[in-house]
């Protein structure tokens, strides 16, 4: 399994990505929270999940606390692989693109993504009583961005659990994470009702909601990718 | 003496004759220069000098000296014809190659057209429509003021051209308006230059943050070109559609995909986050954008007073919106009961 680690390119504008480190932070301590609540009381963390998560249903029923589930999703995680996968993904690109964007333009562009990872996932899963949770619906929005801006960053990389350690172009690494490994499980969803554990929709709509926002915001992505050239 | 010039004058011929053209005019030129009525000297040396206006000078000072002279005097008739000739045959090349820089022009390949423009003018310095092209053409102002002055050395009554120097020498003076008539003309490395002096040298904050902003965007448009990060209202709408579009999705999400479902509260907290999302990203992105100019004067929102007024009024129309919906989030989370 390909993992990576860090884009090899310093940060060009700013020194420091704050905004990126905060929301590591934040997920990170949220977590503790969480493993601390599954030792004293599991109920609440049953909890936790429920009203902080998304659950379609309630959404559509117009019920639960709504719009700042949207948010406070991207926030909760179902474990340690869970949180540290998303946890290197935003670590390695998102540092990037908040040096790009700058801190307050990329929070929220962050929230952006989580709202239209919510969507797809409500939409999808209309019925679903099970909650959502998990910051890849952001964390894909934030790899979208990453191509549109570096589509032939090189991304330090591990292929686990074997320790070789190389570096390849963003475009093989995100065609990789985002198109073969998300579309062909999110089709078994939309077309044979395939039942998994993971929201394969919503990192596909923070994928279309960051591809979307970034064409909209840097239309000229696509003629900068013909020339090789980058921000 | 006389023994010396003729000296002098039968080593140059025989030097000439030898195929050294070029010493013997050295020493018919030295020899005019201590004794210029040497009649003999100057026939000569119309013969040898290198060009038609060099050697009908010549001539013309021997017919001076000897105005008797009908040989002279037919030959000059002649070398005038020639010299006749040849200006027609070089006005009429030149207008073919000032025809082909219009077209040039036209067809809007500016740095071909500059670069025979200048061969033009290297050719035939007098040309009147090659210096008024070339002072539309050349990117740099101070060039185009040199242009200009050519062209009014030349003809003084060039009215067009009058006016165009008053105005350029006017924009040579204001360094920031410089800097945007360059940005017009896409002359970015002129702008960053322009801005970067301005940064150094204005004693005004305001102007000198302006500037740095300026020059930043410039340079980012030398090494990447075609972000247009110099299109204000582009810039303007494209970074302030953020925050309204996230509370727009929030509240979609909040009314369970049913936009029509949206209270008229939320309604109105939109349009706040539209204003609210302007007025931040207007000042620290478009702060001289023609908008802010109309409001605020020619500096646009680098005054303090206005920068402060808009930050607090965009401040508090972004927060407001979101804090209402957190609010009516948690009064309806509060309503929930767990089925």
């Amino acid at each position: 399994m390909f993992i990576p680690l860090s884009d090899k390119e310093p940060n060009r504008y700013s020194g420091f990505s704050s905004v990126t480190l905060v929301l590591i932070g934040l997920n990170v301590l949220i977590y503790a929270y969480e493993e601390a609540l599954a030792v004293s009381a599991p109920e609440n963390l049953y909890f936790l999940f429920y009203f902080f998560g998304v659950v379609p249903k309630w959404i559509w029923a117009q019920q639960g606390l709504g719009a700042v589930s949207a948010i406070t999703v991207a926030f909760l995680h179902g474990g340690m692989a869970h949180l540290l996968g998303n946890m290197l993904f935003l670590w390695a690109f998102g540092r990037r693109v908040e040096d790009a964007c700058g801190r307050w333009r990329f929070l929220c562009f962050y929230l952006l993504c989580s709202v239209t990872a919510t969507l797809a996932h409500v939409i999808i899963h209309s019925q679903g009583e099970l909650p959502g949770i998990g910051a890849s619906g952001a964390v894909s929005g934030v790899m979208a961005a990453y191509l549109i801006l570096y589509p032939w960053g090189r991304i330090n990389t591990i292929f686990f659990p074997l320790p070789i350690r190389f570096s390849v172009r963003a475009f093989w690494l995100l065609i990789y994470f985002l198109i073969i490994s998300n579309v062909i499980p999110a089709l078994q969803v939309l077309f044979s009702q395939a039942d998994f554990q993971v929201a394969y929709w919503a990192h596909l709509g923070g994928l279309i909601g960051g591809t979307s926002i970034f064409l909209f915001m840097r239309p000229e992505a696509i003629y900068r990718f013909w020339r090789q050239d980058s921000v | 003496m006389e023994e010396y010039a003729q000296l002098v004058i039968k080593e140059a011929v025989a030097a000439a004759k030898a195929g050294q053209r070029e010493r013997g005019c050295e020493l018919l030129l030295d020899l005019v220069e201590t004794d210029a009525n040497n009649e003999l000297a100057w026939l000569w040396l119309s013969n040898l000098l290198p060009t038609l206006d060099e050697q009908l000078f010549a001539l013309e000072t021997a017919l001076n000296l000897n105005p008797q002279n009908h040989k002279a005097r037919q030959r000059l008739t002649q070398m005038q014809a020639r010299q006749q000739a040849m200006q027609t045959e070089r006005h009429a090349l030149h207008q073919q190659q000032l025809s082909q820089i219009q077209q040039l022009l036209a067809d809007k390949v500016i740095p071909q057209a500059r670069e025979q423009l200048l061969q033009l003018i290297a050719e035939d310095e007098k040309n009147e429509t090659a210096w008024w092209l070339l002072s539309q053409v050349v990117e740099d102002v101070d060039d185009q003021i040199i242009a200009l002055e050519n062209l009014l050395t030349l003809n003084p009554n060039h009215t067009q051209a009058q006016t165009l120097l008053v105005e350029k020498q006017k924009l040579q003076k204001e360094v920031m308006a410089l800097g945007f008539y360059y940005e017009g003309r896409k002359s970015w490395e002129l702008a960053a230059d322009v801005y970067a002096r301005a940064a150094a040298t204005s004693s005004d904050p305001a102007l000198r943050r302006e500037a740095t902003f300026r020059q930043k965007a410039a340079e980012l448009e030398i090494t990447h070109p075609g972000i247009l990060t110099n299109r204000s209202t582009l810039t303007w709408l494209r970074l302030a559609a953020g925050p309204p579009l996230l509370y727009g999705l929030l509240v979609f999400v909040h009314t369970g995909l049913r936009p029509l479902n949206t209270p008229i509260s939320t309604c109105f907290g939109f349009l706040f986050i539209l204003l609210g999302s302007a007025s931040l990203v207007g000042i620290y992105n478009t702060p001289l954008h023609p908008f802010w100019k109309q409001l605020f004067g020619p500096v646009g929102l680098n005054r303090p007073y206005a920068r402060f007024a808009l930050w607090a009024v965009g401040l508090f129309c972004t927060i407001i919106p979101f804090t209402h919906l957190l609010i009516i989030s948690i009064i309806r989370f509060n309503e929930f009961v767990l089925p």
